[in-house]
């Protein structure tokens, strides 16, 4: 008999096999959409813990997470812009902070008061598709942190989840930097 | 919250329904090959609900390219997602060549070619469907955003159990079949 050709039997059969594949489609779109907006909820979460603004990269700048060189305060949140604290020469090591890609970490080396110069300790290096973005934006966002004289730098296009790191590491760093030229001072 | 991160979002959660579908097909089609679920349902049941399984894995694992392709900040070409290379990294490559194997599996069943190939040849594309359901579980844990979650950690230890599961008994059933004493003529 051609297999192509239901029986009656098989006819009857097809109701089951209908409402299973309607329930398996609903329930797999269900729970794409349902895991995204978990996902989306936790990371929301996740970045008012870490007390980031997501509106950093706004016109003007004004994120709350470290947009400007800053002295730490008691609350790990900065408060004194450094021009006003003379920073002692010396190198400063940021924290390092994992995004999805791997491990960022920098190095700030201040001189006369001014950073001349930022050293990448740890970045994302498994792949070589990481390599090649990294190589081409990490320079320019050294450049950014050389002529801003802080962690207020816009994001490279196709390198966003590496600049969030690279800034909150910078912003670590400036932070050991003044607290550590507070410590000489006081 | 930006369009890139709702990018990255789906593309988290259509890779882990597209992970669960294959191994559901795929013990599916284990179920009904074992020939152990009882008489209650028809084989037709059984081989018509693992086609559509097979058919809504492949259409996400798509999905699960598109929308990786459309997250900026992922910053994958479309050769990274077609041509398995170190260029992106092999916990991606692996899923790369998991795909190429779900569509081999699934297109000759659904564009009604299977008809058309011997049987050998038939069954030896479709077992394609084992190896890419083990390199699916290796690229969801190389690359995997929420390998390090606990939820999702049970989550996929409980797939793995189950894919293994069903081949034991898929390996029980032919062990018992070709035990069998030939019929008396």
């Amino acid at each position: 008999m051609d297999d192509r050709v239901p029986s009656s039997e098989q006819r009857t059969r097809r109701g089951p096999a209908t409402a299973s594949k309607a329930a398996s489609l609903v329930l797999s779109v269900a729970a794409t959409f349902g895991l995204a907006a978990l996902f989306a909820r936790a990371d929301r979460q996740q970045s008012v813990a870490e007390g980031i603004d997501e509106g950093i990269d706004d016109a003007d700048g004004a994120g709350s997470a470290g947009t400007t060189a800053l002295t730490p305060s008691p609350a790990g949140t900065s408060t004194v812009p450094v021009g006003e604290l003379p920073i002692a020469d010396g190198t400063y090591d940021g924290d390092a902070f994992t995004n999805r890609w791997g491990i960022v970490q920098l190095a700030v080396t201040y001189q006369g008061g001014q950073i001349v110069d930022v050293a990448v300790l740890q970045y994302p290096d498994s792949d070589r598709r990481s390599v090649s973005i990294n190589q081409r934006a990490l320079p320019s966002l050294e450049a950014a942190v050389l002529a801003a004289q802080s962690a207020d730098i816009s994001s490279v296009t196709g390198a966003t989840i590496t600049w969030r790191s690279y800034r909150e590491s910078l912003q670590s760093a400036l932070d050991a930097a003044a607290a550590a030229s507070a410590g000489v001072q006081g | 919250m930006g369009m890139s991160s709702w990018w990255w979002f789906l593309t988290r959660s259509t890779g882990i329904v597209a992970a669960a579908l294959a191994v559901t097909s795929l013990a599916w089609g284990f179920f009904f090959t074992s020939r152990t679920m009882g008489s209650r349902l028809r084989a037709n049941w059984w081989l018509s609900l693992h086609k559509w399984l097979g058919g809504m894995t492949l259409s996400f694992v798509v999905a699960h390219m598109a929308v990786s392709w459309l997250d900026e900040d992922q910053a994958l070409r479309l050769v990274d997602l077609v041509v398995p290379s170190g260029a992106v990294g092999w916990s991606i490559g692996y899923g790369v060549i998991a795909a190429w194997l779900f569509a081999l599996v699934v297109l000759p069943s659904v564009a009604r070619i299977r008809r058309r190939l011997p049987r050998w040849l038939w069954r030896t594309v479709h077992l394609l469907a084992v190896p890419a359901v083990v390199l699916t579980g290796i690229h969801t844990a190389l690359a995997g955003t929420d390998i390090t979650s606990q939820v999702f950690i049970l989550g996929f230890s409980l797939l793995v159990a189950f894919a293994v599961f069903t081949l034991t008994i898929r390996l029980l059933g032919l062990g018992s079949r070709s035990r069998r004493p030939p019929v008396a003529a």
